[in-house]
Parts: structure tokens; C-alpha cells; sequence
């Protein structure tokens, strides 16, 4: 089967309009993103709370990630806990509180984690199982 | 030597459409249904932390025994070389195909956490049946796809031995890894045994068969034309033969539960004292799952002996899945229990809309999957595709 | 400027403790540190198999301290319909037909050295802790209960419900599975599980690779049974008085 010759080939008909595509893509974002920096974080640990984190705020943001998995492989698996790593102290520390004082929870926007991976769209999935306030707010009364 | 001829099903509009309509409202109501569960959390349909497992697990291994099955005609054709069967070869791994892609979705859509199934499934435990299944499911999905493109395609029509062989061999590890899902559960009294792997490659057989009987004429339905009736009464003695050898498993597994002292009181249970399975045993299993097929194809009536084997089928898998954790467990042998849990009582299970239509759903995959394949490729030989043509005109063109 | 968790930091520190505990082992420090608890941040290690004794003979009649301690320490429900909520730890009322005699038995995870769970879970989230306890990762969980199929018990629970205001120490979320964990937080801290602290004399919890332990002290006197021994799973969890 032989093409007709006055037929573009494949690489023009198909692939060149795809690249040029992608190109225009990358282009738009990068413009877009001109001068957006990663968003700015609400000054939510407590003035005691400052500079206890387990690394610095910007080491933090690439990192957390990696961090979280270590740990929580650590302490699920080997029962090797760090009593600094738990997300427990992460909440307490970073706890956005409302107008009358409560601490919001991962539902609620405010919430700390969910200021930055709101804005990139990227779902948390640690919430749905633990907690995600203070456990100074439990309601039950439970212990601790 | 006339080849065979394939073609697109062209399905007459005016049947087509309501079947279109009817697998699009099953679909959307089973996406509803996974919308509610998966949000709401299982407590909203019947399955309790008693009776895990419900309806829905019911028609997907209603499904993935069928898929296997479904196969067999291919096989005979393929690898047992009776040419009479060929022309029906395509359809048949198309049918398995489409069948277990159903039970699979409905097994997938029904987990706690279905958003984790890929990241998860990257540490799998060697030691789990299931685990393996998944192994096993997507193989056979890979390989009757590849032996179905070796029917289709003459370019890989050097493949086809190996195809073929290898779905044979797969299809039989499938059923047997199926089987063993149960069978491994040395907790649960009515399962604890091996007799769980033979026993499901002979359902597979039976259940399989009984879908292809229902859905070769389906397909040829839509297009207004029939199978051809001698093929069809040969296809009947066959499912007669299978429901005999599955009735065999049945009577020889409940006669022995119920002679063993352990099994005894459980066996009583399940065939006298037990109600709803009481009812569903004798009524589903034994008379409208044995007693009528056979009947019915002695008086030369295929499908709707394979009808009557589906609606049988549904209620021995019903029995298996539900009897077991519905029944206490022998934890407290000799001593009465009683506790705020239910421990020594027969749990209640009630099936729920949410479940019912989650496996509807699971059917219509299947159903559409089947349905997409049989128009959009040359699955079905030429005299079911298309009735229009008369016969002798297509015989005198061959 | 590191830029990688401190991996290799981790690294050292469990070579050093697990070089400590062999030493340990071998009997080069005479004076033994206390079976329960381990060097802080220590992995979990077969050196120790925790164990579950229950007299049940001493349950009082009526005396329900141990769920009521799971319960507020874990923040699952009690009372509802039954069969529906996880109930961690229950009490099951056992009669002799034959003479009369009933007994109280909490029924819990009974922490098999073979766990059916862990062998039947796909995923690998249901898994046997070095140091015996029976726990699930439901950062791995997807649910498929498989898990609560195959437990002899019935100890094996999903959460099929939105959870809110969970303990700190005890997530819990919708569309896993739980059960009992015998409280690793509080034993990897040294401290008994709620329901032990809780009871006033029925329970005893210890390191049974531990021959100075509470536990293997209290059952050098008389044996003690496992439920459904036939199936030889090895539970940590035995039983007296049965």
C-alpha cells in the first residue's frame, strides 16, 4: 500500500502538531507561574513551637513526603518509635485555630496541611485515619 | 476447504437500542452504588463484621467461574480439535474475557479501599490465595486476549497452538486458585477442604457452559438470526454431562458433612433447619439447578435448561459464601455461648439494594463488554452476524 | 547541607541496639534490663513474644472493666447492633449443658504465632510483629476483608463507617480492617494494654520468652489452654478456668 504523495506523512500530520502542542503547554505554564512562588504558609506553630520542627520549613516542604513513609514504615512494622516524628506532635504544633479558639480539622480548608496541598492539588490520604487536631479537643473524653 | 467467515454483529435497531438502554441504567445504577458504599462506608449495605462477604462477592464469583467456563467451548474446538466447534471459538474467549472483567469489577468496586488496589498490590503476600488470584485473573485476561488474536488475525496465526494451550492450563489454575479462596479457610466448617478446587472446575464447567447457552442465542437474537439447532442440542447433552458431574461434588461433599460428626450439626442446618438456605438449597441447587436441566434438555431444550442452571448457580454459591459465615464458628465446642456480639447464634444477612445493584452492575459490565466486542470486531461467524443473508446464498459464496 | 532523611543515622543506631541486645543476650551485662521494655526507639525484635494469660475463673460476674478500658483507650463503640460495630475485646458467656457451669471469657485478637489473617491478607497489611503481636498497616489495607473471613475467632473487624475524632494513639479510619493490638503503644513504652491495667486480677500480661516474667510465673503452676487448639495456630492469647 503506497501513500498518495500529495499526503503529509505521519511526523506531519500527527506528531509535529502533538509536539507543537506540548510545547505551547510548557510555555503557557511557565509564564503562568512567573513569579509564583510555592504558597505562602499561615504563622501557625505556637512561638514555643519555633524552630522544633524536625527540619527547616523549606527542607520540610520537599521532604515531608519521604519523612512520613520512613516513619510510619519504622513504627508500624518495626515498632521503632520516634516520640519527635509523630504526627501527633505535627498537628498539636501546626494547629490552625478558628475564631473561638477550636482547632480545625483536616475537613475544614484552614486546616494546615490542606493550605498548601489544596493548592496543588495533591489528596492526603493520612487524615482519614488519624487524627488530624489537637488531642486536647477530643470530644469522647477518651484517655490522654 | 472453506474458511470460516467472521463478521461484525449487525444488530437489527429495533433491538439493539432497548438492550442498550437497558445495560447503560444497570451500569449508571451500579456506578450509583459504589458512589454510596465507597462514601458512606459499607455499613449501609447488609454485610456486617458477622457476615463479611455478601451478595455482591456471590455474583463475582458467579462471574469468574462462568469466565473460565465460557471458555471451554473454545477449548474443545482449539485444543480438543473438534472443528465443529471453531466457528464459535472467538465468541466463547470473547465471552470469558468479558465475564471476568465483570466479577473482577465488581470484587474491586466492593473493596474497603479501592483507590489503594494499584499502590498496595505492590507488596503482595506470596502467601495469599488472593493475592495470587490477581496474578491469575489478569494473566488469564492476557492470554485468552492473545489466543483470541490469534483466531482473529492471520498475521499470529503461528501462535495459536501455544495460545491455546496456555489458556487451557491457565483457565484451570484460575479455577483452582478460585476455588481454593474458600477452600483454604480452615476457620470456617463448611469450607476447610481441597475438595474446593475440583469441585469449582466442575461448576466452572457447568456455570460456563449455561452462560454460553444463554448468550451465543442472545447475540444471534440481535441480530435476528438463531444458532444452529443441532449445535445447540449437542451443547445441551454437554451441560447435562457437567450438571451431573457437579451434582456428583455436591452429593458426595454434603452426604460426607453430614456423617462426620464436626461437619454434623452445620450439614443439618444447611439442609433442614435452615430456612431461607434450607429453601434455597432444595428449591435452587438440587431442583432448579440439577433436576430441571436435566430435564429440560432430555426434552431437547437447551437454553432454558441453562437458564434454570444460572439461577441454580447463583443460589450454590449463596449457600458457600453466606452459610459459612453466617453459621457460628466452633470456637466453644460442647459449650452453649451467648454474648452482645451474637457468638453462637446464626448471624443475619440481608442484602441491600446498594449490594444488589453493585453486582447488577458487575453483569452489565460484562454484558456490555461482551456486547461492544461482538459489534465492534469480527467475533461471530457469518450466518449469526448477519440474518439477512439467507443461508444457501452464503453457502453457495463459500 | 543534607538533603536525605538521616538514613544512615537510623542505620547505625539499629546496629548499635541490636549489638547492645545480642550482648545483652549472651549474658555479658549481669544485670538484666527489665523484660517489658526495650532501649527506646528499638525495633521490635523475636527476643521477646508477648503473652496474654486470662483466668477466667476470676472474671466477675457482671464486670465488663476490660471493654470498657479498650473502648475509651481506642475510641470504638460499644453496644451497637450486634455483629455490626468492631468490638475489640468482648465477653462471651460460655454454659456447660451438661453440669451448669458458666463462665465469662474475653474474647480478643488471640495474637496467633500463625496468624490465618496475615497469610490469607494479599496486600501484606495484616502481619505478625517480630515480638508476636498480631497487628494490620492500613496504610496497606484495601479492605477486601478477606481477613475477617478467615480469622477462627471472629476478633477481625472492618471499619465500614466515617470515623472522626479518633485517639492520637489509635487511628482508625473507614475501609480497613482492625482488631485488638494488644497495645503496642502502650507496650513499646513499657506500660501494659488498657484491658490488663484495667482488670482487677484476671489478666496477666508478660514477655513469655522471659522466664522471670509475670506471665511464665503464672503459668509454670498449671497449663493453660488455647481456644480451637486443634488448629494448632499458636495463639500468645491463653486461657485458664475454661
Amino acid at each position: 500500500m503506497t501513500q498518495s504523495a500529495a499526503r503529509p506523512g505521519l511526523l506531519r500530520r500527527y506528531i509535529a502538531p502533538l509536539a507543537l502542542g506540548v510545547v505551547a503547554l510548557a510555555a503557557a505554564t511557565l509564564v503562568l507561574r512567573a513569579g509564583n512562588d510555592a504558597p505562602a504558609l499561615p504563622a501557625t506553630a505556637s512561638a514555643e513551637a519555633q524552630g522544633q520542627c524536625l527540619r527547616p520549613a523549606a527542607e520540610m516542604r520537599r521532604i515531608h513526603p519521604t519523612l512520613l513513609t520512613q516513619e510510619r514504615q519504622a513504627a508500624v512494622r518495626e515498632g521503632m518509635r520516634d516520640p519527635q516524628a509523630r504526627i501527633e506532635r505535627c498537628v498539636t504544633c501546626h494547629a490552625v485555630r478558628d475564631a473561638s479558639g477550636v482547632a480545625v480539622s483536616a475537613e475544614d480548608p484552614r486546616h494546615f496541611c490542606r493550605t498548601c496541598h489544596d493548592q496543588v492539588a495533591v489528596r492526603t490520604d493520612c487524615f482519614s485515619c488519624h487524627r488530624s487536631t489537637p488531642a486536647a479537643t477530643l470530644a469522647s473524653g477518651a484517655a490522654r | 476447504m472453506t474458511a470460516i467467515a467472521f463478521d461484525n454483529l449487525t444488530a437489527s435497531p429495533r433491538r439493539l437500542w432497548p438492550a442498550v438502554i437497558a445495560l447503560g441504567a444497570a451500569l449508571l445504577a451500579g456506578g450509583l452504588a459504589v458512589l454510596v458504599i465507597e462514601t458512606q462506608g459499607h455499613h449501609v449495605t447488609g454485610m456486617t463484621n458477622r457476615v463479611p462477604w455478601g451478595l455482591p462477592h456471590v455474583v463475582a464469583y458467579f462471574l469468574i467461574l462462568s469466565a473460565s467456563g465460557a471458555l471451554n467451548v473454545a477449548m474443545v474446538a482449539s485444543v480438543f480439535r473438534q472443528k465443529a466447534y471453531d466457528p464459535l471459538a472467538p465468541f466463547s474467549a470473547l465471552l470469558a474475557i468479558a465475564l471476568l472483567a465483570g466479577g473482577l469489577s465488581i470484587l474491586v468496586l466492593d473493596l474497603g479501599r479501592p483507590d489503594r488496589l494499584t499502590l498496595t498490590m505492590q507488596s503482595p503476600n506470596p502467601r495469599s490465595i488472593f493475592a495470587w488470584n490477581v496474578v491469575l485473573y489478569t494473566g488469564f485476561v492476557a492470554i485468552t486476549a492473545a489466543y483470541l488474536v490469534t483466531l482473529l488475525d492471520r498475521r499470529f496465526a503461528r501462535f495459536f497452538g501455544v495460545t491455546s494451550n496456555a489458556a487451557f492450563i491457565w483457565r484451570f489454575g484460575l479455577t483452582t486458585g478460585t476455588g481454593l479462596d474458600l477452600g483454604i479457610l480452615i476457620a470456617r466448617e463448611e469450607l476447610n477442604s481441597a475438595i474446593f478446587a475440583p469441585m469449582f472446575i466442575s461448576f466452572s464447567l457447568t456455570f460456563g457452559l449455561a452462560v454460553f447457552l444463554l448468550l451465543l442465542p442472545a447475540a444471534a437474537w440481535l441480530s435476528g438470526g438463531a444458532p444452529d439447532h443441532a449445535l445447540m442440542q449437542r451443547l445441551g447433552r454437554l451441560l447435562a454431562l457437567f450438571v451431573g458431574v457437579s451434582f456428583y461434588f455436591a452429593a458426595v461433599t454434603h452426604a460426607f458433612n453430614l456423617y462426620a460428626v464436626p461437619t454434623r450439626s452445620l450439614e443439618r442446618f444447611l439442609l433442614f433447619e435452615g430456612g431461607l438456605y434450607t429453601t434455597l438449597f432444595w428449591i435452587g441447587q438440587v431442583l432448579l439447578g440439577t433436576i430441571t436441566p436435566l430435564l429440560l434438555v432430555y426434552r431437547g431444550q437447551p437454553i432454558a435448561a441453562a437458564a434454570a442452571v444460572a439461577l441454580g448457580a447463583l443460589a450454590t454459591l449463596y449457600l458457600y459464601v453466606i452459610v459459612s459465615q453466617a453459621y457460628p464458628q466452633p470456637v466453644w465446642p460442647g459449650l452453649q455461648v451467648t454474648s452482645a456480639w451474637g457468638d453462637g447464634e446464626v448471624a443475619s444477612y440481608v442484602p441491600s439494594a446498594a449490594e444488589f445493584f453493585l453486582g447488577l452492575g458487575g453483569v452489565a459490565v460484562a454484558l456490555a463488554a461482551l456486547l461492544a466486542g461482538c459489534l465492534l470486531f469480527r467475533i461471530v461467524p457469518i450466518d449469526l452476524a448477519r440474518a439477512a443473508a439467507p443461508r444457501a446464498a452464503l453457502r453457495a459464496a463459500a | 547541607m543534607s538533603t536525605e532523611p538521616d538514613k544512615g543515622r537510623r542505620k547505625a543506631l539499629k546496629l548499635a541496639l541490636g549489638a547492645a541486645a545480642l550482648a545483652a543476650d549472651s549474658g555479658l551485662f549481669l544485670i538484666a534490663a527489665p523484660a517489658q521494655s526495650r532501649p527506646a526507639g528499638a525495633a521490635a525484635s523475636a527476643s521477646q513474644r508477648w503473652g496474654l494469660l486470662i483466668d477466667v475463673s476470676r472474671c466477675a460476674d457482671g464486670c465488663t472493666r476490660c471493654v470498657q478500658a479498650c473502648s475509651a483507650e481506642h475510641g470504638w463503640r460499644i453496644g451497637g447492633p450486634p455483629g455490626q460495630d468492631p468490638q475489640w475485646i468482648r465477653i462471651v458467656s460460655a454454659t456447660d449443658p451438661e453440669t451448669g457451669r458458666n463462665v465469662r471469657v474475653p474474647l480478643m485478637c488471640q495474637h496467633c504465632a500463625r496468624p490465618p489473617c496475615a497469610d490469607v491478607c494479599p496486600t501484606t497489611a495484616t502481619f505478625r510483629r517480630a515480638d508476636g503481636v498480631v497487628l494490620v498497616d492500613r496504610h496497606r489495607c484495601i479492605g477486601c476483608r478477606y481477613c475477617v473471613m478467615a480469622c477462627p475467632f471472629g476478633v477481625r473487624f472492618f471499619l465500614g463507617d466515617n470515623v472522626t475524632d479518633q485517639a492520637p494513639h489509635s487511628p482508625r479510619g473507614k475501609g480497613t480492617a482492625e482488631g485488638c493490638t494488644l497495645c503496642v503503644h502502650r507496650i513499646d513504652e513499657g506500660r501494659q494494654p488498657a484491658c490488663v491495667e484495667a482488670c482487677p486480677g484476671a489478666m496477666t500480661f508478660g514477655d513469655l520468652n522471659d522466664p522471670k516474667s509475670p506471665i511464665r510465673e503464672a503459668l509454670a503452676g498449671q497449663g493453660a489452654t488455647r481456644l480451637r487448639g486443634n488448629l494448632a495456630l499458636g495463639q500468645g492469647v491463653q486461657y485458664r478456668g475454661l
